[in-house]
């Protein structure tokens, strides 16, 4: 329950002037003093009223000079900020953007909103934050903020930014920040912000946290030791009755898994593919609380780790060695379509509707090489010992297949081919230009694979 | 037996309240009346079908606008009103919903069924919220279908705007006194809003004059002298009946954009209306 005041209204006064005395009461009874005090650190909420609040360090981002302080125009008392936004050609820099921020850490664990009141010449859209500072020279410390693009125009409007959970603002320097662009024709314009503070408003309500982007997280097959990332939102109403969204960071935020053998997750949110079965993510903020589930119908494990002494081997795709440059064209009847999977650092190959593979490089001299080596994982359709074709290209040697190759692929887990070099029955490999996977021509032949950790080497 | 220590304190608290309201400038006395519950709905029995009891509340159904260039058509669908269980309170539910073309809600009264005059009209409501949101708990004088709105008098004892979350309005309408010359009262919370939790909107209502009340709080007394003053007519002497409904859209809360969340419900713990014990 949210303990209120109520503004007591004189019987005589109109509609309309309770009204203004209703505006006014709200404006300027802001009472701070009964709010707890976690720690040592002032409590002060104000960033810009009409000037700088003490203590407060200001870096400019983009063209540096675009800020400035207007006596002249202002939402209330005697000043506001004015931001120049450059034209998008100006040589000085090319959008505006600035950080307030404290020497002297504040606990403003008791308010739950930065507010500002901004207009703009131009109808545009402006990233405001809180939370973020340049900790050290180089180094911007962004545990706890959170910002919004907010819409401005030739009006004065207020904005709200939600504060995720005020609690852990116990410790924070990172203030005010801001970041504009010119419009889309490239012409700069000018905003200004007033009465910029941290408030307790006590009216944003229907708090409602949720992960964004859950249909990316898998519901059949996945690697495992792959992740996610957990992008948490949070809706809040503000006191005009419209929701605004924001991105909590991790900092605020608890994350558990149902089950970590399917999938855990870290404090950063990142989920990590464990194993087959279905997990839920709770998230929590507070006494907020959002879900979302994976489900792992398989689980694919990685491609075994090469074991070959580097120097024995040309790779051209892997991630246990240093890999020669080489191209995948598409020519003639490719079908493939190829994307790559990234897993921990370990790259995979994924191909679907896949006819056949070139791989071409420079020229390379291969004499000293015996052996082929590839992984491959068949993840449709259902098959078992299927080959493949193979061909090898040598500059001086030609072109010369392997059909049928015995391969023994079996859908639904990773084979390992090593294939002689002879067995291609090249009179020279000095001068290798490019080598050819091929769907060898059964029924059915396999159209969605992985591929990784192609080389050539001796023992 | 009675507590006299109790009593002794109250007589106190009482002469301060007296002494209180005499050295105020405004001079309105607030009478104490001895409440005497004449009807009431709780909303505590969950019918199967979970409409309203059919013998305390009827419908006004359909589209048109109402008067107020509203965009919601009225049903008498389950999906519109209902009573319900809400984290264990009996409640009745009026929601608006929008199906991307169509926006359907409900109004339900109790004209013909339960009508009065005078006495207190209260209920207990959590409002709902959003732009164009415009819900109301309000009476019409019994004699609308014989003389011309706003003849038979209107009282509205609470109307509100889902994008003024934290202020209600109360009004009367009656000749001469309506549209922009109605006599209407804002009353607004600081640090709080209407959507988060209930609170009690009442009217107490006499020969002489009508109350306004949030909660505990008197925001408005309209008195017979100055509807007179401005004038109107007294014409709040006759029975009145109770509609409850969530327009979306209209004259008065102007409309929901892509902004407003659908569905929203007002949910209305009670309605209940005293006469003066004699």
């Amino acid at each position: 329950m949210i303990p209120m005041e109520k503004i007591k209204s004189n019987y005589i006064v109109s509609a309309l002037l309770t009204g203004f005395v209703f505006i006014s009461a709200v404006s300027c009874k802001k009472d701070t003093g009964n709010m707890e005090l976690a720690t040592n650190y002032p409590t002060t909420p104000e960033i810009f009223i009409d000037a700088f609040s003490r203590d407060l360090k200001f870096d400019a981002w983009g063209k540096v000079t675009n800020f400035d302080i207007d006596y002249a125009v202002k939402y209330k008392g005697t000043a506001s900020m004015k931001i120049s936004v450059p034209n998008a050609s100006d040589p000085a820099g090319n959008f505006a953007g600035g950080v307030f921020y404290t020497y002297m850490a504040r606990d403003l664990s008791g308010y739950d909103a930065v507010t500002f009141w901004a207009k703009a010449t131009q109808a545009t859209t402006m990233n405001a934050s809180f939370g973020g500072y340049p900790d050290s020279p180089g180094t911007f410390t962004a545990k706890y903020k959170v910002a919004l693009d907010v819409k401005l125009n030739s009006n004065w409007q207020k904005f709200i930014i939600p504060i995720p959970d005020p609690s852990f603002l116990t410790n924070e320097k990172g203030m005010f920040s801001y970041a504009a662009g010119a419009l889309a024709d490239g012409s700069g314009y000018t905003i200004w912000i007033d009465e910029v503070k941290f408030e307790k408003l006590g009216t944003l309500a229907h708090q409602k946290l949720s992960i964004a982007n859950i249909a990316t997280w898998p519901t059949s097959a996945g690697f495992i030791g792959q992740t996610y990332t957990t992008d948490v939102v949070e809706a809040v109403n503000t006191p005009d009755g419209v929701n605004v969204q924001v991105g909590v960071p991790s900092s605020y935020l608890t994350y558990t898994s149902s089950d970590n053998n399917v999938a855990t997750v870290s404090d950063a949110g990142v989920v990590t593919l464990k194993g087959k079965g279905s997990a839920t993510i709770t998230v929590k903020l507070g006494d907020l609380t959002a879900t979302g589930s994976i489900t792992l119908t398989k689980a694919v494990p990685m491609a075994p780790t090469p074991t070959v002494a580097a120097a024995n081997v040309i790779s051209l795709y892997s991630d246990a060695y240093p890999n020669i440059a080489i191209d995948t064209p598409k020519w003639d009847y490719v079908t493939n379509t190829l994307s790559t999977i990234s897993i921990d650092g370990n790259n995979i190959l994924s191909f679907s509707t896949f006819s056949y593979l070139p791989i071409t490089f420079n020229s390379i001299n291969a004499s000293t090489m015996t052996h082929l080596h590839m992984d491959i994982y068949v993840v449709a359709p259902t098959s078992a010992n299927q080959p493949v074709k193979l061909i090898l290209k040598d500059n001086a040697a030609g072109e010369k297949p392997i059909n049928n190759y015995a391969a023994g692929l079996t859908t639904g887990s990773w084979k390992s081919l090593d294939i002689p070099l002879s067995s291609f029955g090249l009179a020279s490999r000095s001068a290798l230009v490019f080598l050819i996977i091929a769907a060898d021509p059964q029924n059915p032949k396999m159209t969605d694979l992985y591929l990784d950790n192609v080389y050539l080497y001796h023992n | 037996m009675r507590n006299k220590k109790l009593f002794l304190t109250k007589a106190a608290l009482f002469l301060v309240l007296m002494f209180t309201l005499w050295s105020c400038e405004d001079t309105s006395e607030i009478k104490k009346h001895n409440w005497e519950l004449t009807w009431q709905d709780e909303f505590n029995d969950i019918p199967a079908d979970k409409l309203p009891d059919a013998t305390k509340w009827t419908y006004d159904l359909g589209a048109g606008g109402w008067g107020n260039a509203e965009w919601q058509s009225y049903t008498k669908s389950s999906q519109n009103v209902a009573i319900d269980l809400v984290d264990g309170v009996g409640c009745l539910k009026i929601t608006a919903r929008f199906d991307g073309t169509t926006y359907t809600s409900a109004r339900i009264k109790t004209q013909g069924l339960f009508e009065h005059g005078y006495g207190r009209f209260e209920a207990r409501i959590k409002l709902p919220y959003g732009p164009g949101m415009w819900p109301a708990f309000w009476l019409l004088g019994n004699n609308k279908e014989t003389v011309v709105w706003p003849q038979c008098g209107e009282i509205d004892i609470m109307e509100y705007k889902g994008q003024e979350p934290n202020i209600v309005h109360g009004t009367i309408h009656g000749p001469v006194l309506y549209s922009g010359k109605a006599i209407t009262q804002t009353y607004g919370l600081q640090n709080a809003r209407f959507d988060t939790d209930y609170h009690v909107f009442a009217v107490e209502w006499t020969e002489e004059s009508i109350d306004f009340y949030v909660d505990e709080t008197l925001y408005k007394r309209i008195t017979r002298t100055e509807v007179e003053s401005k004038k109107g007519e007294w014409v709040y002497d006759h029975p009145f009946f109770i509609i409850l409904n969530l327009a979306v859209g209209g004259n008065f809360a102007g409309y929901p954009n892509e902004f407003t969340i659908f569905p929203q419900t007002m949910f209305v713990d009670y309605v209940r209306v005293y006469k003066v014990a004699i």
